[in-house]
């Protein structure tokens, strides 16, 4: 991998919305490593150094959710607080919503409300400015 | 006679002719005494003077001796002195006797010779000691002398003697007197006492009768009396105490005769009065008797009504219990009793608050607002959402439902009845309905979320260039896709909607924004139907405490189906203005209308009327349901006024506070 090329995690349980969402970030010219579960993601950020920003889903495989995954991320000692994390959901309760912006997530997208496209140039643009 | 005396004198009178008899009597005898004692000293004197004459005797003998001692040759000179101190004491023994001696002549004469005799004894006595004295004095001359002497003496002593005899005599003779006044005393006493107990006996019979005979027969009458028999009377004559009795007893008698004879008259009329009373009585106990059998029977039929009522009470499957309008406990049943953790028992007769402790969930304190309302106002009133009973062992359990009042016949609230159950399981259906909503609609929302993005890619050519079919096929893909994406949404909302489980968090919202960004997004269609429209409201309209999702809501479903359902050319109009507590919407259009026989429909469920239904396949049917509750909801109306072919205005109304905070699961989803 180049060193300045971005990085995203994928932390997402449906695989044709994965594979989905890694084919637009490469068109973007983002390249991008899947987690299915909170215990995967962990495991890929610990292997992999440069994450540059984090696609969550809110349901995952495994016990834990989301907001499990980004209470982690976000803890004092975490390494990874200040990854920004772009949370994608189809959930779409301001509870939710709520706690996750107050967790520390960036964005809080509803998938069906939005075009893929969209989300995507818009974390780019985000991740681009760090 | 005497019975006219007083009883008193009456017994005095025997009383003192008993002392008066007593007295007689005694004077008598003491008369009687006198004499015998009379007798008596006449016979100690007879005696005395006996003694005395033998003394006499005896003296004139003895004074005999000196002389006659003169007889003996060498008679003692003292002789003389003897003979004179002798004859001395037979002299004073004649003026002894001389007092004695009495009036009788034979007497006198006894005692005259006797002394006469004495004296000239005493003369002879004398010479002789005369004689003797001489010293020539010669025996032979004195024997004359003593002759003389001896002579008197013997006479003297003669006199005496007859003295004696009849002394003698006259003692025997007093004597006999004496035993004769003895016997005649003894006599007079035995007569006296006998006359004394005769007369006082007698006496005392009769006045002693004279008092009880009369008490016998007043005893005898006034018992009869007694007894009952009033016409009897006491016949009393005597003007003495008991007559007086006697009439006073009468007169009494009269009084009571009388009395009693009115009382007799009283009591008949009373009984006659009574009778009456009687018989209105009877009849009146006839009656109540049948009153009260009715009221037995209307309190069996009420005693079965109440039993009726507590089965049905107790078979209420929600919790009840009434209060009183002192908010006391009257009727509660087994369901409020096992919720609350109570037994009945224990719960009669307290004040509701003391046994059940309604609290509300999250602040804890406690929630009467819903009972102090209803008892106040007599309207029915809700348990506020969100609250629980704390029961006996402290648990909480969430209830829900109502308090109604009750009125008395004055339309006082007299009491309220209140209704309540656990709504714990309630709520756990509800959140596992919600949460399976949520989740379903996350799994379906999940492959429309895939087609759309692979739609999405394959329509920017990210996977190749596309030919004009492929195009075209492509956006119908996506234009289908977005249909059940709107409509998973639309489910959603509803289906929250009807659970009661979506929230509302007003905050300050400008709805003229929100208009304009609705008007925004249906931009390109208007533009395509070249559609006119007005907006008749100012930028500056002042923000409400609105859910701006909500309003968002609200906007995009009038505007959509204003555009929708209007021909092209034709003219949309929205208006926002205030009109004092209300803010007024109202959205018109010159659209295809809603039929008459369809308008009540129209905020139902999937309704679409038939003539759109052939011009316009796009749409829900759930826009305006969802309106409709929202604003409900909110606390606001919604209305419309619709022609066919001529054009369709909506109104809505909401209050100027704003929508008030709805805690909910989640929020509506905006089409």
């Amino acid at each position: 991998m180049k060193k300045n090329e971005k990085v995203i995690l994928i932390v997402e349980d449906e695989k044709p919305l994965i594979d989905a969402i890694k084919d637009k970030l490469e068109l973007n010219g983002i390249s991008s490593v899947t987690a299915r579960s909170v215990e995967q993601a962990i495991s890929y950020l610990e292997d992999v150094k440069n994450v540059s920003g984090i696609w969550l889903d809110h349901y995952l495989l495994g016990k834990e959710n989301g907001l499990d995954l980004l209470a982690k991320l976000k803890d004092e000692k975490s390494k990874w607080k200040d990854i920004p994390v772009f949370v994608v959901s189809n959930t779409a309760s301001p509870d939710k919503i709520k706690s996750y912006i107050a967790l520390g997530a960036n964005e809080y997208y509803t998938k069906s409300d939005h075009k893929l496209n969209d989300i995507i140039k818009d974390i780019k643009r985000q991740i681009m400015l760090k | 006679m005497l019975k006219n005396l007083k009883i008193g004198s009456r017994l005095w009178i025997w009383i003192i002719t008993v002392i008066l008899l007593f007295l007689f009597a005694g004077i008598i005898t003491y008369s009687r005494i006198v004499d015998l004692e009379k007798e008596f000293e006449e016979v100690k004197g007879e005696s005395e003077k006996m003694h005395l004459v033998m003394s006499l005797s005896l003296a004139i003998n003895k004074v005999l001796i000196p002389p006659n001692s003169y007889l003996i040759p060498g008679a003692d000179p003292d002789e003389m002195w003897i003979f004179i101190r002798l004859d001395k004491d037979v002299e004073e023994k004649f003026n002894l006797i001389e007092k004695y001696s009495g009036n009788h002549p034979d007497e006198q004469a006894i005692f005259k010779s006797a002394r006469s005799n004495y004296l000239k004894f005493k003369q002879s006595a004398l010479m002789i000691f005369d004689t003797f004295s001489y010293e020539d004095f010669r025996l032979e001359d004195t024997g004359i002398l003593f002759g003389e002497m001896e002579k008197f003496n013997d006479k003297a002593l003669l006199d005496l003697e007859n003295w004696r005899k009849f002394v003698n005599r006259e003692i025997l003779g007093a004597t006999e007197k004496f035993e004769k006044a003895q016997q005649e005393i003894f006599l007079v006493i035995i007569i006296i006492i006998a006359l004394i107990t005769l007369i006082s006996t007698i006496l005392g019979i009769i006045i002693i009768r004279s008092i009880t005979v009369p008490v016998k027969e007043l005893v005898l009458i006034t018992k009869a009396i007694a007894d009952g028999n009033l016409n009897k009377r006491v016949v009393m004559n005597s003007k003495d105490e008991i007559g007086q009795l006697a009439i006073s007893f009468n007169k009494m008698i009269d009084e009571i005769k009388k009395s009693r004879s009115d009382v007799d008259r009283k009591v008949k009329q009373q009984t006659r009065s009574i009778t009456q009373q009687k018989t209105e009585l009877e009849n009146q106990q006839k009656k109540i008797l049948k009153i009260l059998k009715e009221v037995r029977k209307g309190r069996h039929k009420a005693d079965m009504d109440k039993d009726k009522i507590d089965k049905i009470l107790h078979s209420i499957g929600d919790g009840v219990f009434v209060v009183d309008s002192k908010f006391k406990i009257i009727i509660c049943n087994d369901v409020a009793a096992d919720i609350s953790g109570f037994t009945c028992d224990e719960l009669l007769g307290k004040r509701y608050d003391e046994v059940l402790k309604f609290v509300y969930e999250d602040s804890g304190k406690v929630n009467d607002k819903f009972m102090n309302e209803a008892m106040k106002t007599g309207k029915v009133r809700e348990i506020g959402n969100h609250t629980v009973i704390i029961r006996k062992d402290g648990s909480k359990v969430p209830i829900a439902d109502s308090a109604a009042p009750f009125k008395d016949k004055k339309g006082n609230v007299s009491g309220c009845v209140v209704v309540f159950r656990d709504v714990a399981k309630e709520r756990e259906i509800n959140r596992a309905k919600s949460e399976f909503v949520s989740l379903a609609s996350h799994q379906l929302r999940t492959p429309l979320s895939a087609i759309n993005w692979y739609s999405e890619m394959l329509m920017a050519g990210d996977a190749g260039k596309l030919t004009k079919n492929q195009k075209i096929y492509l956006n119908e893909i996506y234009a289908g896709n977005q249909r059940m994406v709107g409509l998973v949404n639309a489910l959603l909302n509803v289906s929250r909607i009807e659970l009661g489980t979506f929230s509302i968090e007003p905050e300050k919202v400008k709805l003229a924004e929100i208009c304009n960004s609705v008007l925004k997004e249906l931009a390109p269609k208007i533009k395509e139907k070249k559609l006119k429209i007005k907006k008749n409201y100012k930028k500056t309209f002042p923000a409400i405490n609105l859910d701006p999702k909500l309003m968002r809501i609200v906007f995009q479903n009038f505007l959509s189906n204003a555009v929708k359902y209007t021909p092209d050319k034709g003219k949309i109009c929205v208006g926002i203005e205030k009109k004092k507590s209300d803010i007024f919407i109202t959205i018109s259009d010159t659209g295809y209308g809603i039929p008459k026989k369809q308008q009540l429909k129209v905020f139902s469920k999937l309704f679409r009327a038939d003539n759109v239904r052939e011009k316009e396949t796009d749409g829900t049917g759930l826009g305006l349901y969802i309106v409709k509750a929202v604003i409900v909801q909110s606390g606001g109306k919604v209305w419309f006024e619709s022609e066919e072919d001529k054009g369709t205005t909506f109104y809505v109304t909401l209050p100027a506070a704003g929508m008030k905070k709805k805690k909910g699961t989640k929020g509506l989803t905006a089409g």
